[in-house]
């Protein structure tokens, strides 16, 4: 089981943040904006989720790239 | 293809020299970073003759890449006396792509005082200095609408304007928006103007290339394939996000009740009148007469801009932004758009960093000289620095400089750069890039603000560590608030560049790159004599809890001290 924003979801083997987060966004669980993601309280570089898989038990948060003007 | 103009200030010459290979692939603020390293001596004086400024837009410049055409500038600040890099909008950048050419630099200063000059960039290519004597003392708008009548209508302007000329360090540089043609677009940080003013150059007119477009590419149907996806996952989510639904103003929804937002000289005292900023106020004010959703550059899908038309329906201005609006407005105790929107005008056409102005007028009235929320007396002290009295001449001199000269103890700066729109106390990481970052106090640095921007130090300096490389990558190649939404598809932007650069780039190595940007600019202020327990936030920080949250700004001095994680 992967948690992700306080909701359980199916953990997928051999699968990427990235995919993971593009599978949250398939199914409108989130908006297709860039996030900072963490993963069991470690922030994740928005690079390193191409390569970083995830594992069964993993709490996944994501928030809003913080921007402004 | 790329070209760099060279320009020789004091001699008067031009060159076009060959982009050199090794800065290939480099744009805005990377390029900025390694020009400045390989060419300035980081111990020169800012405005002297050793100083350098330079223009160079983003790396996807002219390519159609959704807000590619971004113009940095660069040079050792005369404000921080380190490297700084502001960005703008605006239609410069790519008038400049649309000529090949990927930087300008500007060196050496005349000797005596010389009569100022223009760089004109006309439609066949031809580059000239021209003579500017008769728009000497002028300010932007009406520098503007004369190079309109020389040049043409819907020539691209960037320019300085008393501020500049009088070396203000607080002094911007004016960029002529897309659409409305109007210097409303600003450089505005690091006073940079000044050292386009030390050059004794009034501003640098571009026509429009009547060439076809003759950028290359190494594979052009593979970036026209990316481009179009990432184009339209900006576009997707411009339809949400509330920069491009109301503006930059929205942020005040948030940081308004929150307390983050400056009031009266960064004490944090929220007052009701808040409610007349908030976002539907902020709608209610500009379309009375303007619009929002303005696209402040070609290729802008995100339209965070907007403009402002006074009672007559005339432009009064544009790209009135929350840092203008929170500066300006409640950190001077004054609630009111249609003044704030004055303020904006003002500063553009004298060409002053709204921030940096903003904050310096609350110090004044902290000092007594002008009641607070008085905005008839605010505008006064804006029309005696375009007068150039001696109170005026104290407030171009930047926020540091007036808090001093009236012994204040409460002066928000970081490198003697005023702080932008939010209270360090009630954004940690964003406090923390404040102290840390090469630029000074500046918002474009890497703000970590949000509804879960962390409370813990070590969440806040994670998420800053991390936000000072994504904004140095934004700054190398797109806007902001378009990273807002590639910063989630970095494998496509990879690609994308790989497709312009023949490069073999990962996502990692685009982070790879940031991390060298700000390696590169670490190192040139280490030169110019920066040391890191000058990486302080001011202590009233410390002293004095924010009321909505009680809160002081805590991260040890220590840590703020240490070099930055990279």
């Amino acid at each position: 089981m992967i948690v992700f924003n306080n909701k359980a979801f199916d953990f997928v083997e051999n699968t990427t943040i990235a995919q993971f987060i593009e599978l949250m966004k398939d199914q409108l669980i989130i908006e297709n904006t860039a996030l900072l993601i963490t993963v069991n309280n470690q922030l994740i570089s928005p690079s390193a989720i191409y390569t970083k898989i995830i594992y069964d038990g993993d709490i996944i948060k994501t928030r809003y790239l913080p921007m402004g003007g | 293809m790329w070209k760099t103009i060279r320009i020789d200030s004091n001699n008067n010459t031009i060159k076009s020299e060959n982009y050199k290979d090794e800065y290939l692939g480099l744009g805005g603020r990377s390029l900025i970073a390694q020009f400045l390293i390989d060419e300035v001596n980081p111990t020169c004086d800012p405005l002297g003759e050793d100083a350098k400024i330079i223009f160079c837009t983003g790396m996807f410049a002219g390519s159609g890449l959704v807000c590619a055409n971004r113009l940095s500038v660069g040079a050792k600040s005369p404000l921080t006396n380190g490297i700084k890099e502001s960005n703008v909008g605006g239609s410069a950048a790519g008038a400049l792509a649309g000529h090949n050419i990927r930087a300008i630099v500007i060196e050496d200063i005349p000797e005596g005082d010389a009569a100022m000059k223009i760089v004109l960039i006309q439609s066949n290519g031809t580059i000239s200095l021209e003579d500017a004597s008769p728009y000497q003392g002028m300010n932007n708008y009406e520098f503007v609408e004369n190079m309109q009548n020389n040049y043409g209508e819907k020539v691209s302007v960037i320019s300085i304007g008393r501020a500049g000329e009088r070396l203000y360090k607080n002094s911007s540089l004016q960029v002529t928006e897309f659409g409305t043609n109007y210097p409303c677009r600003a450089a505005g940080r690091g006073g940079l103007g000044s050292v386009l003013g030390s050059k004794r150059i009034k501003g640098i007119v571009i026509q429009k290339s009547n060439k076809k477009n003759t950028l290359e590419f190494a594979n052009q149907e593979q970036f026209k394939k990316i481009k179009k996806e990432l184009n339209q996952s900006v576009i997707e989510s411009s339809k949400t996000s509330p920069f491009s639904l109301v503006g930059t103003a929205s942020t005040i929804d948030l940081v308004g009740p929150a307390g983050i937002i400056p009031t009266h000289n960064f004490t944090g005292d929220i007052s009701e009148n808040i409610e007349n900023l908030k976002s539907d106020k902020f709608l209610e004010f500009v379309n009375k007469n303007g619009k929002n959703q303005h696209p402040c550059q070609a290729g802008c899908l995100v339209k965070c801009s907007n403009i402002i038309n006074d009672a007559d329906g005339n432009f009064l201005t544009g790209g009135f932004e929350y840092e203008t609006i929170a500066l300006c407005g409640p950190n001077c105790d004054i609630y009111d758009y249609e003044a704030i929107a004055k303020m904006d005008r003002i500063c553009d056409d004298i060409g002053l960093d709204t921030i940096e102005t903003g904050a310096s007028v609350a110090l004044c009235m902290e000092a007594g000289l002008i009641p607070w929320g008085d905005a008839q007396a605010a505008l006064a002290l804006y029309q005696q620095i375009s007068d150039g009295t001696d109170l005026g001449n104290l407030l171009g001199q930047g926020t540091g400089e007036v808090g001093r000269h009236f012994n204040s103890k409460r002066i928000p700066t970081c490198k003697n750069q005023a702080m932008p729109g939010y209270d360090p106390r009630g954004s940690l990481g964003t406090g923390y890039t404040y102290a840390t970052t090469s630029m000074g106090a500046d918002h474009t640095a890497g703000i970590t603000l949000g509804p879960d921007d962390p409370t813990d130090i070590e969440g806040a300096v994670a998420t800053s560590n991390l936000m000072q490389h994504i904004f140095a990558m934004a700054d190398s190649m797109t806007c902001m608030m378009a990273m807002a939404t590639l910063g989630g598809q970095l494998d496509k932007v990879a690609e994308l560049y790989n497709a312009m650069y023949d490069g073999n780039l990962n996502p990692d190595d685009l982070f790879a790159a940031a991390d060298k940007t700000l390696l590169l600019e670490r190192e040139f202020n280490e030169k110019a004599g920066w040391k890191p327990e000058d990486n302080v936030i001011p202590e009233f920080f410390r002293n004095e809890a924010l009321p909505s949250t009680g809160k002081r700004f805590d991260i040890p001095v220590k840590l703020l001290s240490m070099k930055v994680k990279q």
